[in-house]
């Protein structure tokens, strides 16, 4: 529907163009002459290197701007990439260690605020998610090629937004017909109405993001002033979920380098579900005081298995962390991922431990309420500093849930022995441990009403000859209806994965559609393996083993009648072609 | 109906099925039940339509070149999916000097770390 | 909480009234101002059906009767919640029923068309794929032919034979022959069969139309145009006109032959588009019933064929030309321009079809050796052959042309607001564009829709300011 209206736009502005002919289009600023116009909103460089490096074709003015350079602000991939493009196209000779101090000092300092970098994180996490472009003609001119992601992770001056828009045209000229301008009217069209907007799309987006991604923010004004190196070190616990493997509890020690701002890590995590344990030693940069870039290997070192790394039941061998440290230093949250296409990954959230007790999870999800009278539950939480002295009224789980007894218990785990009255409202309980908190932990629900696959949508790509496949993991989760009593809305329940038999449906976009024969398989436990690339003379025309199908899971209750109607769910699954091109950039976490 | 007046015949047609169906079946009360999907762009799709890289204007396959490979130089020699195909223009300029037909030889095509 | 948003459908007002061509049902439905406003807040985007009450009552409405507006739009399908509507792919029941058969019943012919799809630089059937064929159909295999229709139409009460060429009256005797035998075996069968013809007009003579007049025989006749416009593609073999032949035998024709309707089919090309002019001159001063015009059908570098902008200037000429027609049907006449009465007929019927035509489904061309193709354009070629009357059709020849013309193997088509009158357009016109038969004909994509949405405003002109008119349609015609 959206692209439908996009094309009627396109439509409806051919017709105005004719009007925009006739206006006079302002001669673009080059970037050389930039920094004696662009009056005092650059930031200055003040890094020898930097300047050293690069000051011989961006000119430094006497405040020590350098041109572009001094107009923009970027995440740490942003600036990596731009000082590849400056070797790749423009001459530029540096080694691996000036290129690494100089993104450090141009993404700290060059950098973005944290509230500006907190929507963009899903983007260098290289997460699945749903994009909402607020703005059409941004949405035409850029988001037609790349995510909206990479255009909020960056900060320029209008000028800046100019010339990054000259360099596609330049290096890109398609372009221009592709979403940056639009194609004359026919030069009998009636002109367009009095006040009509006749620009085309990219300089309508330009005016867009000057405006709401400038290069001078009061959030990176507060931030630039306030900003330090993190004092991480210590030891910290982690909570995390990996789809297809649920929860994940750990602890990471995090240790000083002697460089400001970097950081070794020893990670030791165990999967709730299957008791898989896994130690891992790894590094780490934080730029801008929050942004922290790091990698971690496996004990068996980089030698091991390489198909480990895309089989998730196996430990990666090496694995990439972005995570995001919040402004009191209490917390760290983001993805660690791996697999070619970055397809694999732990949601992970680090808390301090300092010297009180400290509970973050449980090693269940939800737990179910009896239909009569009470049932007893057995249930470990997860912590640090759990007292000697713990006793069963120092851990509260709301109305309803009464702890019977501490069944077993040590500083780091304590499991308890819990009776549930038929009586318990269901809903999200937190659990409390004397003075700490883990909010939402523990969902008490009556039942199951429906089950949702994760992700709901997903893009696999075909590989395994030349180039890499693309996996995807599925995932079925259990809903209850909530307070509500009505299916389908905001505050229904979230109770986990749930296990379901797997299969595959046509998506029929085509008149006799066999795209499922040729895709991939999906084994029992939700995990798809794509065909391989290339022409499949088997097919007609000799179509690449492409297509879109639903993925659908079918969950049947163990004590449900025997003419029950199991729970089903399905999700979108389109299974493409390779990406011939790979932007992406690893160095930021070396 | 009453805001809606069926005009043509099969306008009457739609008419009549919506009240024979109304009772048994009322397709307004079903909008609380499962959700059905729509089929959506994963994010990151380029989506212009000419055909789109990896989906096509109705999110999904059915209108790519079949096989891609035949695309694939086209869209190398105009530039035309510069972030996802390497562009001829500036970038790669040597991208396929080891393959002279990508849909014999694409074995011999390299992906490129930009 | 359900939000809201619209559903596939076009807009469009006529008489003052706003309507809505519903897609892909074909269904159209007046709007009153409360629908209209509720559309016109979807138009800027989702909105829960609380916003809709809220903005709406804001403006006077009751708001039992807002909710009970958004139900009917939903029911509907103008409005669509969640994941909308399921589209719904229809399998063909085959086999398919027979209604119509085409019978060339020659492929010669005594003019020289220049651009004849049957001889012409871009005609299918190529000297190779006709040599060795008989040029001239039996009266064995038209009679076969006829055996044909009657076996392969079960549960059709009414069935019709058209005859074509070729020039039609050059192998007169065996029409004669075949309208005879026809009438025996259909009234045998139990059967209804009527007949019609397309004829250049140069060999009517008047045994001949007694001959039609006295056996009901539709006629067509292929005519550009007045002698000026007429004589630039329609000529002899040796470069002569054929307008100063033909323009008395039309006029002897329309005087004698009136038991059915005698329309005139005009071939619009490059040299010769100058359409009220020439509806003009054939339906005032010839006495046409009925004038039907198609652009040529031929590869885009052809001297005759119409560009881009000479279509834009035929969709204003036969804009201009339908506005004399809906004056027409407003004071209860009838008008002449059968594009328009051919289109409003679809719309009224409210059709969404799966296929662009009739072609190899209800409808197959025979040529003279017996073969079977999809239609009559596509006649003597081997690509195209769909079997023989001596062997039956081949049925899986006939599922692939079907399931490559199918609407679903047209993703360009998908997100068009005129597919259910349209479907993708003219098997054959694609075959000459796009080598394909089941290619979207995308060349004509802009006339489709721009000539749709001026049949619809006429047809709600129509349907406000004098609905009875549309009782014309009613009746089904045939394919």
């Amino acid at each position: 529907m959206q692209i439908t209206k996009a094309l009627v736009a396109v439509v409806f502005s051919l017709v105005l163009f004719f009007c925009w002919a006739n206006v006079s289009v302002q001669p673009q600023a080059q970037g050389a002459g930039q920094a004696a116009k662009a009056g005092d909103d650059g930031l200055p460089v003040n890094n020898a290197l930097v300047v050293q490096k690069c000051a011989s074709c961006h000119k430094k003015d006497d405040k020590g701007r350098l041109t572009r350079i001094s107009y923009e602000r970027l995440s740490p991939e942003g600036w990596q990439q731009a000082i590849k493009r400056m070797v790749r196209l423009n001459g530029l000779s540096l080694t691996p260690e000036d290129a690494r101090a100089i993104v450090k000092y141009l993404g700290t300092y060059h950098g973005l605020a944290p509230e500006e970098a907190k929507p963009a994180m899903y983007y260098a996490e290289h997460r699945l998610q749903e994009e909402t472009v607020p703005d059409e003609s941004v949405r035409t001119a850029c988001t037609v090629c790349h995510t909206y992601g990479r255009i909020i992770s960056q900060r320029r001056n209008k000028e800046e937004w100019d010339l990054l828009v000259n360099m596609h045209v330049g290096y890109f000229p398609v372009v221009e017909f592709q979403g940056f301008r639009r194609f004359p009217p026919p030069p009998d069209a009636p002109p367009p109405p009095p006040g009509t907007d006749t620009r085309h799309p990219a300089d309508r987006a330009v005016e867009y993001l000057s405006k709401n991604f400038p290069l001078q923010t009061p959030e990176w004004s507060a931030w630039s002033a306030n900003m330090r190196a993190p004092k991480l070190a210590g030891r910290w616990l982690l909570s995390g979920y990996q789809i297809g493997r649920g929860r994940v509890y750990g602890e990471v020690i995090i240790e000083p380098t002697g460089v400001e701002d970097e950081f070794t890590t020893k990670t030791k995590i165990q999967y709730l579900k299957d008791g898989a344990t896994i130690t891992r030693n790894g590094r780490s940069i934080v730029y801008a005081g929050y942004s922290w870039r790091g990698r971690s290997f496996n004990d068996k070192g980089k030698t091991a298995d390489a198909n480990a790394a895309v089989t998730t039941t196996t430990d990666a061998a090496e694995l990439r962390e972005v995570m995001f440290v919040s402004r009191d230093w209490s917390q760290i949250e983001g993805r660690w991922f791996w697999g070619d296409y970055e397809e694999f990954g732990l949601d992970v959230s680090l808390r301090r431990v300092s010297s009180e007790p400290l509970v973050i999870s449980a090693n269940q999800q939800a737990l179910k309420i009896p239909a009569t009278a009470s049932a007893t539950e057995s249930l470990t939480l997860y912590g640090a500093n759990f007292p000697a002295d713990l006793r069963a009224e120092d851990i509260d789980f709301g109305a309803g849930v009464k702890v019977k007894r501490i069944a077993n218990a040590s500083a780091n785990a304590v499991t308890v022995e819990l009776e549930i009255a038929s009586t318990a409202p269901v809903g999200k309980r937190d659990i409390a441990l004397r003075r700490s908190f883990a909010p939402g932990a523990i969902t008490l629900y009556d039942k199951v009403d429906y089950i949702k696959i994760n992700p709901d949508n997903a893009l696999a790509r075909l590989g395994g000859v030349r180039f890499p496949k693309g996996y995807q993991q599925f995932e079925a989760i259990a809903w209850q209806r909530g307070a509500d009593n009505k299916p389908q809305t905001a505050d229904d329940l979230n109770l986990g994965p749930i296990d379901v038999e797997w299969s595959i449906d046509e998506f029929p976009s085509t008149y006799d559609d066999d795209d499922k024969n040729y895709i991939g398989t999906l084994s029992p436990t939700g995990f798809f393996t794509p065909s391989v690339e290339g022409p499949n003379p088997k097919r007609k025309f000799e179509r690449n083993n492409y297509g879109e199908v639903w993925v659908v899971a079918t969950h049947k209750a163990k004590d449900a009648a025997p003419n029950a109607k199991p729970l089903t769910a399905r999700a979108y699954f389109v299974v493409t072609v390779p990406l011939y091109v790979k932007w992406d950039q690893p160095e930021v976490g070396r | 109906m009453k805001h809606l007046t069926a005009i043509n015949r099969k306008a009457k047609r739609v008419e009549e099925y919506i009240a024979v169906n109304e009772e048994e079946d009322d397709v307004f009360a079903l909008q609380q039940g499962p959700p059905q999907q729509r089929p959506h762009y994963p994010v990151g799709c380029s989506l212009v339509f000419s055909p789109g890289w990896e989906v096509d204007v109705t999110g999904g396959t059915a209108g790519l070149c079949q096989p891609v490979e035949r695309d694939l130089y086209d869209c190398y020699i105009s530039c035309y999916w510069p972030a996802q195909v390497p562009d001829h223009l500036n970038n790669y300029p040597d991208w396929t000097s080891k393959c002279a037909n990508a849909t014999k030889d694409w074995r011999k095509i390299d992906l490129v770390f930009p | 909480m359900s939000t809201f948003r619209l559903g596939e459908f076009h807009p469009f007002s006529g008489g003052g009234q706003d309507y809505l061509y519903l897609v892909p049902s074909g269904a159209i439905f007046a709007l009153d101002p409360l629908s209209h406003s509720l559309l016109g807040q979807l138009k800027a985007g989702e909105r829960s059906q609380d916003e809709l009450i809220t903005n709406t009552t804001a403006q006077g409405f009751a708001a039992p009767e807002v909710e009970e507006t958004i139900k009917e739009l939903y029911q509907a399908h103008v409005i669509a919640n969640g994941n909308g509507f399921p589209a719904e792919v229809q399998a063909v029941p085959m086999p398919f029923p027979l209604q119509t058969l085409v019978l060339n019943v020659t492929n010669q012919c005594n003019l020289s068309c220049k651009y004849c799809y049957e001889f012409g630089e871009d005609r299918v059937a190529t000297a190779s794929t006709l040599d060795g064929k008989p040029k001239f159909m039996t009266e064995e295999t038209a009679c076969a032919a006829v055996d044909f229709l009657l076996a392969n139409s079960p549960g059709r009460r009414a069935v019709h034979l058209t005859f074509f060429g070729g020039e039609t009256l050059m192998n007169f005797k065996v029409v004669r022959a075949t309208i005879e035998y026809a009438r025996a075996q259909a009234h045998a069968a139990g059967k209804y069969i009527d007949f019609s013809l397309t004829t250049n007009a140069t060999l009517l003579t008047e045994p001949v139309i007694d001959y039609l007049a006295e056996n009901h025989v539709g006629v067509t006749i292929s005519i550009d145009g007045p002698q000026e416009m007429n004589d630039k593609l329609r000529v002899f073999s040796n470069g002569q006109g054929s307008y100063e032949i033909i323009a008395p035998k039309v006029k002897e024709l329309l005087a004698k032959h009136r038991t059915r309707p005698i329309g005139a089919r005009v071939t619009l090309t490059s040299q010769v588009v100058n359409v009220k002019a020439i509806y003009r001159h054939l339906k005032e001063e010839l006495g046409f019933h009925e004038v039907g015009f198609a652009p040529v059908t031929t590869s885009p570098v052809r001297l005759y064929a119409i560009g881009n902008d000479g279509l834009r200037t035929v969709l204003e000429q036969f804009t201009e030309l339908a506005q004399e027609y809906l004056a027409c049907a407003l004071r209860d006449e009838q008008h002449g321009f059968s594009n328009v009465s051919d289109t409003l007929q679809e719309l009224h019927a409210g059709v969404n079809k799966s296929h662009p035509c009739g072609a190899g489904l209800g409808l197959l061309g025979v040529a003279p050796s017996g073969d079977i193709a999809p239609c009559h354009r596509f006649v003597d070629s081997d690509t195209h052959k769909l079997g023989n009357l001596a062997t039956g059709i081949d049925r899986t020849t006939q599922v692939d042309f079907l399931e490559r013309g199918h609407i679903q193997r047209k993703p360009e088509c998908h997100t068009c607001w005129a597919r259910p009158v349209c479907s993708g357009g003219c098997y054959h016109e694609a075959h000459v564009r796009y080598g394909d038969t089941g290619h979207a004909n995308l060349h004509y994509c802009d006339w489709i829709r721009g000539w749709t949405d001026v049949c619809l405003q006429i047809y709600g002109e129509i349907a406000a300011r004098n609905p009875k008119f549309l009782a014309h349609f009613e009746e089904r015609k045939a394919i």
